[in-house]
């Protein structure tokens, strides 16, 4: 605390208010998705939960849930929730959520600090703040664990550029282990820059070549083991997916953040022209750029895979350069306050334009017409079949929706596509499926237990 | 013709493409001219003392997006995507191998180099 007050005191009044602009810019659009929806949109946030709920109850079973999952330090940090003894599940994702996407914020923000200073910062922050629904999907589609492991990714290089080995490490293997995308994209970056540094004509110092000696038996180990994997898991690599195009690149290239991408290039050109001496971190973060940008544009290389999810990597490589340019054109600008006036009042008005955008956005996926979001009425629904149907129960639900995914979170039941033993319930939820005819025609065998406007839960009699 | 005649034509060029940015031109051009102007700009300023392996690797995956490599349609989708990259990488390296040889004759020649 004392160290944050000494250095909010030795910047200027202006710098002080632009961060603090930023700061609104970050946590408006991120609070805005939590105070809009009423309930997360079922699939990941649904699975995540029901990993970590029970840490209180059974704590050895979450632990090795945990274990065995693809996201362990992104679920042993949201596990932090079960020891509030009041916690609701689905809100208190929306939350932690927003506070991924605000502490993402703020790492960039410490990247950018560290490249150029606290003009970069402010504004990079600002930039991170625009990006939800527009050119990152996470809030919409509950992907937790990547959104998680962001910040350890952007960490990696901010303690490259403050030469601390040990940070780098550290952050390598717990953005490695929050999400496996994040650390094979490091991965194949450090594979990629390896030989880069043994080509330089530049000199490095010990702890460069010491670093690129790292780097070096890291790429090395990284190969033998893919093709270990190659040779006995080839299956994993013939995956099959749908042909994905990428919507948020084209935000990002020819959409709403062109002039961003644009002011990046001539951010990059002082990131190489300050950061000179560090052969490696420019290097590495031109390295970053080549993996993420071939992989964020995959479908224009025929591909078509994740495409989507993949873009925040490269949203991060545009974000932090960009930051950088405009700060530098900023200090080309007199009188200077002035200067912050105008860029204070662009990321605020820009911020402002997404928050109109995405309450749209959200207002829609609250309409009753259409099934996103899990209405009052289904959740009633659920919390009756908690009561009311022991835990042993079968409960056969259609995938017409995907409400059902919230049937262990919320009423502990597990859920099949048949029934399969005497103590069976059909739920039908009845905003998007209709109860067959075939059910209303037999009474006799199909008793209906609960009705509501969203929601019918009919129990087999069994003959 | 001096430094600043060259740097102010490499900012009109980058100024020009901006605009052709605005209006929505080809992403290529536009790339390519802002890339020209952007060179023009640093060449007369530091070009022999900033590590140029740091431009090349970031424009190198912006031509691998328009310059397509035949592959066959049966092979699956993520070893594609591993093929793709490992060309790419291995162009590069062999660029940036080809470009640190030139580089090392240009600064051996390069008076300004040599008085330091």
């Amino acid at each position: 605390m004392n160290g944050m007050i000494r250095f909010l005191r030795q910047q200027t009044w202006g710098n002080i208010a632009l961060l603090f602009v930023a700061l609104g810019c970050l946590l408006t659009p991120a609070v805005q998705y939590p105070l809009s929806t009423t309930f997360p949109i079922g699939g990941d946030a649904a699975a995540h939960i029901g990993i970590v709920q029970h840490l209180i109850s059974r704590p050895i079973l979450t632990a090795q849930n945990i274990y065995h999952s693809w996201y362990p330090i992104s679920y042993i940090l949201f596990s932090i929730n079960a020891l509030n003894p009041f916690v609701y599940w689905p809100i208190a994702f929306s939350w932690w959520m927003t506070l991924g996407q605000v502490i993402t914020g703020l790492a960039i923000g410490l990247l950018s600090f560290r490249l150029f200073g606290i003009r970069a910062a402010a504004i990079g922050i600002a930039l991170w703040g625009m990006t939800p629904i527009a050119l990152t999907s996470f809030f919409e589609d509950a992907t937790m664990a990547q959104l998680w492991s962001l910040p350890w990714a952007i960490l990696f290089f901010e303690r490259l550029a403050a030469r601390s080995r040990k940070g780098m490490i550290l952050c390598f293997f717990l953005a490695s282990f929050s999400h496996p995308i994040t650390g094979l994209i490091l991965l194949v970056t450090i594979i990629i820059t390896a030989p880069q540094l043994w080509m330089s004509t530049s000199k490095l110092d010990a702890k460069e070549r010491l670093l690129r000696k790292i780097y070096s038996y890291s790429a090395g180990v990284a190969i033998l083991l893919a093709l270990g994997i190659f040779a006995t898991r080839y299956r994993i690599f013939l995956l099959s997916f749908n042909f994905e195009s990428s919507k948020y690149l084209r935000e990002l290239f020819i959409g709403s953040f062109f002039p961003w991408a644009i002011t990046a290039i001539y951010g990059w050109y002082h990131i190489v022209l300050l950061h000179k001496k560090n052969i490696v971190l420019i290097t590495t973060l031109a390295s970053f750029f080549f993996v993420s940008l071939l992989i964020a544009a995959n479908d224009r290389l025929g591909i078509g895979f994740w495409t989507n999810r993949l873009n925040a990597y490269v949203t991060i490589c545009i974000i932090v350069p960009a930051s950088i340019g405009f700060a530098r054109m900023i200090d080309m600008l007199r009188p200077k306050g002035i200067a912050l006036l105008f860029t204070g009042t662009l990321l605020a008005s820009l911020t402002g334009s997404v928050v109109y955008d995405n309450r749209n956005i959200y207002k829609r996926n609250e309409s009753s017409t259409i099934s996103t979001r899990i209405t009052h009425d289904e959740l009633q629904a659920i919390a009756w079949m908690k009561e009311n149907i022991s835990l042993s129960a079968n409960v056969v639900s259609s995938s017409a929706t995907r409400h059902y995914e919230w049937l262990p979170v919320l009423a502990g039941l597990s859920r099949n596509d048949i029934a399969s033993s005497p103590n069976t319930f059909l739920v039908f939820f009845t905003r998007t499926e209709t109860v067959p005819e075939y059910i209303g025609e037999k009474p006799e065998q199909y008793h209906l237990e609960y009705i509501n406007k969203g929601a019918a839960v009919f129990r087999i009699i069994p003959l | 013709m001096n430094t600043a005649s060259l740097q102010t034509i490499g900012l009109f060029l980058m100024l020009c493409s901006v605009l052709a940015a605005v209006f929505r031109q080809q992403e290529l051009f536009v790339y390519g001219v802002f890339f020209v102007g952007f060179l023009i700009t640093i060449i007369p300023a530091d070009i022999w003392q900033i590590p140029f392996h740091g431009i090349l690797t970031v424009v190198f995956p912006l031509i691998a997006l328009h310059v397509p490599i035949p592959l066959q349609p049966n092979i699956p989708g993520l070893i594609r995507l591993g093929i793709i990259i490992s060309v790419w990488t291995i162009a590069l390296l062999g660029t940036i191998c080809i470009s640190s040889f030139i580089s090392k004759k240009l600064v051996n020649n390069n008076p300004r180099k040599t008085s330091e």
